[in-house]
């Protein structure tokens, strides 16, 4: 419990420095009063609507004034409005948070369908072919981030084979699975890729370690099935690096989700992002920071959990502390 | 649109298209003998369209598209059939969505907006305004009183009448609104009768129209806004062609003065309803069952149930759209995308040529240093190789630029006093000149908006400039800051890469070179971006906007012409070609008709926008 309490003041640490340190950063050559509305406005406003705004919101307020005032407003539910575009934040949001959650959600996924399996058969076939053409693969795919990856394949499968749509729809899968699935497939393939090389190659070097270990030969020695001694003594073993890959590569696919996309015309929460930022659209920017670093905090929380699930000796020194 | 008269014109000129193809590829131009296949309906008016199955080679220099097959192999026109959706893409979202007053609109917003707005007046392809909401549109004697009466038995889709009020308060509210209040300033002004006061105390100051009765109404001009000073005004009617003149439901007006959010469910007359908006992502609306409008034979309009309007801000991933099928049609202005598109069965493409934008490089003239200094802009301005921008960044089917003023535009010159051909050593020699007055390193900022395209223009442009020695410092601007950058004088905008200023009269233009709307930067908002403080410029302004004469008007829109290139205020490279792809499904592009029965002319204030009202889907 002390350990979780712990945790959660990081988190809540780690939330306000972010969040307001977005907001600072955001306010930078806004400095003189009743600007922040006005930009917000797109400039093209009478005085008398931007002191309305600069009023509702508190904008001429000091930043901590501000920031509590949004913060007390959003923890009820309200995200306040994207005066440049007169809808609200939550209204704006809408939508694009399953997108931005469908992508990573189905990119890490796949990731540890394709990453768990290669890892553990290229240990076991260590040096063999399998292993070498998968460590050359893995780096081939590492070396090759989303900014890369995208183009290419955007190329071969939509312009040169046609087989998927030029701008991906945000189909949602009760709509239509079928369509959800051909719309986010090139999308999630240029992040799964990475993400797959990148796992593989920590697993696969914590099970080759793991596989020389005293417990591993001792296993094998008192009859236990190969299979078993891989797939349940070697790999749990082997999980931690993995685990905390995943937690550290949140928010690497918040980033890569974001460059993706802008290739495939997704309209999530990366490219909101990034239109709010540019047209510098405040509380659009501020909310959407936070639902981020609140996802990736708490996934980084979980994961933090998981080690006491997967290592007794974990939980039993938290009980003891 | 250019195919909606240019059919007779193509039998003529058939024999001429072999000549054409001949000099265009004596100017070794890229897409000299390329074509565009189209098998859109043309006709000299609605009511004579028919369909052809043609091919259209597009000539290097301005002028129509010509057919470079036998046109005379036409089909009876088909009719068309209701029903049917389609998505359309565009390159960038509106600013301040929807309110007609506030709304800062490009050609896609006017697209999207005309679909639930509609306008007093509208443009045929006589080049002559059409009353469109209003019945009529009649000057006194001197042209300083404009009586408008509206058009009966037309209601709002919220079920409130369009009537004298309800466009008395869509005109007060536009044209006493910051963004369109430069492009009326000519209007009268009073002080509001009901006592409406500023926030200083001062009485508000609102348009001076007197209604007549319930559909009657009568605006009054004054120079400068002043009641006292009636001015001559004979092109006001143009005016109610633009955003001006685009009718919302006062109901709704109000409703969104209390709930800015509402502002996303217009409310207009329109041939289509609102369904649903999503900024940045789409617009959706669907056909309005009680439009006012039917079409020649009796059919509702319009045909469409639905379209989607979707933005795409990267032109090249719109026409990889077009091409995978997940849009139907988009209108671009990069010749490159258009030249793309050339000879392509699938995807055919209708050319809007004439009165459209001029690609230039606007220079805040309110900058210190050499942006305010005339032989710097020159130098600038000579050092580019026009023809090689065009042929590297827009396809090379577009015609060098020696002004802004294109083809067709009252004022237009093929010879302003500017030669637009490239003059390294001739820049040089003005630059050197500049620099005995102000010694050291001439250095400028050259700011476009994120596209690939517009990159690449801008590693052009720096080498020009280094070639003259000039250091050019490349900033990417946000398409949304873009143009409120501009508007404001903001510190990041120096020399930026636009596309301004269609339209058929000077006056639709008299707004953006006038020193009345060049607030300093910093100080407010200038429609005048360029910051242009020039006597002869204002005085042929006048001209323009006042004389009785058409003789003298044209003559002063000349004036202005020269002034501007003899002064280098604007560094112009190219004329905008407007191209609208799509599947050949489509139908009806370009046909639509004004309530009198004269074909629209599409593309007018706006470059690329295209009525809606009159797509229908071929399912054959």
């Amino acid at each position: 419990m002390r350990y979780f309490l712990q945790r959660l003041l990081q988190f809540a640490i780690v939330f306000f420095l972010v969040t307001f340190g977005v907001m600072v950063f955001m306010r930078i050559g806004m400095n003189k009063p009743g600007d922040p509305a006005r930009t917000m406005l797109g400039g093209l406003v009478p005085d008398d609507k931007a002191a309305a705004v600069n009023k509702q919101y508190h904008l001429n307020d000091n930043l901590f004034s501000q920031y509590f005032f949004w913060l007390t407003k959003m923890f009820r539910g309200d995200f306040g409005i994207s005066v440049q575009q007169n809808v609200t934040v939550a209204n704006y949001m809408k939508g694009r948070v399953l997108v931005t959650f469908f992508l990573g959600f189905y990119s890490l996924l796949w990731a540890l369908i394709i990453a768990v399996p290669v890892a553990v058969y290229q240990a076991y076939r260590r040096d063999s072919n399998f292993d070498r053409a998968g460590n050359l693969f893995s780096f081939l795919f590492v070396s090759l981030p989303a900014l890369v990856l995208a183009p290419f394949i955007i190329q071969l499968f939509v312009i040169r084979l046609g087989w998927f749509p030029r701008i991906s729809e945000k189909v949602m899968p009760w709509q239509d699975l079928g369509a959800h699935f051909k719309n986010f497939f090139l999308p999630v393939l240029v992040l799964t890729l990475p993400l797959a090389a990148i796992f593989s190659r920590l697993l696969r070097a914590d099970i080759v370690q793991t596989l020389q270990s005293d417990f591993i030969t001792l296993a094998s020695a008192k009859g236990v099935p190969p299979s078993r001694v891989l797939w349940t003594h070697a790999l749990r073993n082997s999980l931690f690096s993995l685990l905390s890959s995943v937690g550290v590569q949140l928010g690497a696919i918040v980033g890569g989700a974001l460059v993706v996309e802008q290739y495939f015309t997704m309209k999530g929460m990366g490219a909101l992002l990034l239109t709010s930022i540019l047209s510098k659209d405040l509380f659009v920017v501020q909310s959407v920071t936070a639902i981020v670093v609140a996802v990736v905090s708490l996934a980084n929380l979980l994961i933090d959990l998981l080690y006491a699930v997967i290592d007794p000796r974990i939980r039993h020194a938290r009980a003891l502390t | 649109m250019v195919r909606n008269r240019q059919r007779s014109r193509n039998r003529i000129i058939v024999a001429a298209v072999l000549s054409l193809g001949l000099i265009a590829a004596s100017c070794g131009k890229k897409n000299d003998s390329g074509t565009i296949a189209t098998n859109a309906t043309i006709g000299e008016t609605a009511t004579s369209a028919a369909t052809t199955e043609e091919t259209i080679a597009v000539d290097t220099s301005v002028g129509d598209t010509t057919p470079a097959t036998n046109p005379a192999t036409t089909t009876p026109a088909p009719k068309p059939v209701p029903g049917g959706e389609i998505t359309v893409s565009g390159e960038a979202e509106v600013g301040n969505a929807w309110v007609p007053a506030a709304m800062q609109c490009d050609e896609y917003c006017h697209e999207r907006a005309r679909t639930f707005f509609e306008p007093i007046a509208q443009f045929g392809v006589d080049n002559k305004v059409h009353p469109y909401l209003a019945e009529s549109i009649t000057p006194n004697a001197d042209a300083t009183q404009w009586t408008i009466k509206v058009r009966p038995g037309i209601s709002f889709t919220d079920g409130t009448p369009l009537n004298a009020d309800a466009m008395i308060e869509n005109l007060q509210r536009t044209g006493t609104y910051i963004l369109i209040a430069a492009q009326v300033a000519d209007l009268a002004k009073i002080d509001d009768p009901g006592g409406a006061t500023n926030q200083d105390g001062s009485a508000k100051q609102v348009l001076k129209i007197e209604k007549g009765d319930d559909m009657t109404f009568t605006i009054f001009t004054g120079e400068g806004g002043d009641a006292s000073k009636p001015l001559p005004w004979p092109g006001f009617d143009v005016v109610l062609t633009s955003q001006f003149g685009l009718m919302a439901s006062p109901t709704w007006l109000k409703a969104v003065d209390t709930d800015p959010t509402k502002a996303t469910q217009p409310v207009g007359t329109g041939p289509f309803i609102v369904q649903s908006y999503a900024p940045h992502d789409a617009l959706v609306v669907t056909r309005n069952p009680s439009y006012w409008r039917k079409d020649k034979d009796g059919v509702q309009l319009p045909y469409l149930d639905k379209i989607t309007f979707k933005v795409i801000e990267d032109a090249k991933t719109a026409e990889g759209a077009l091409r995978s099928g997940d849009i139907d049609i988009f209108s671009e202005s990069s010749g490159t995308i258009i030249s793309d598109f050339e000879g392509d069965p699938e995807f055919p493409t209708l050319l809007q040529k004439e009165f459209g934008e001029s690609n230039y490089f606007i220079i805040d003239l309110d900058k210190p240093g050499p942006y305010q200094d005339a032989r710097v802009r020159c130098a600038l301005s000579m050092a580019i190789d026009r023809q090689e921008l065009i042929d590297l960044t827009q396809g090379g089917i577009l015609q060098v630029a020696n002004g802004l003023f294109s083809p067709g535009q009252e004022g237009y010159l093929d010879d302003n006093g500017f030669s637009p051909d490239q003059d390294i050593e001739g820049a040089k020699a003005l630059i050197a000149d500049y620099q005995k007055d102000h010694p050291g390193q001439i250095q400028v900022t050259y700011g476009h908006t994120a596209d690939r395209i517009n990159a690449q223009r801008a590693e052009l442009i720096k080498g020009y400039w280094a070639a003259i020695g000039v250091d050019t410092t490349i900033e990417v601007i946000p398409q949304e800051t873009f143009i409120t950058n501009m508007l404001l004088g903001a510190p990041n905008f120096f020399i930026y890469d636009i596309r301004l200023h269609s339209g058929i009269k000077i006056d639709q233009n008299n707004f953006w070179w006038n020193s009345r709307s060049a607030t300093k930067d910093g100080e407010g908002i200038a429609l005048n971006f360029a910051r242009i403080r020039d006597p002869i410029v204002d005085s042929n302004l006048a001209i323009a906007r006042s004389d009785p004469d058409p003789a003298k008007r044209q003559a002063a829109a000349e004036a202005v012409n020269r002034q501007m290139a003899k002064e280098c205020y604007q560094i112009p490279y190219s004329h905008t070609l407007w191209g609208t792809m799509h599947k050949t499904a489509i139908q009806g592009l370009g046909e639509a008709t004004l309530p009198d029965g004269t074909v629209a002319r599409d593309g007018t204030d706006f470059g690329g926008w295209f009525s809606t009202s009159s797509l229908w889907l071929d399912k054959g």
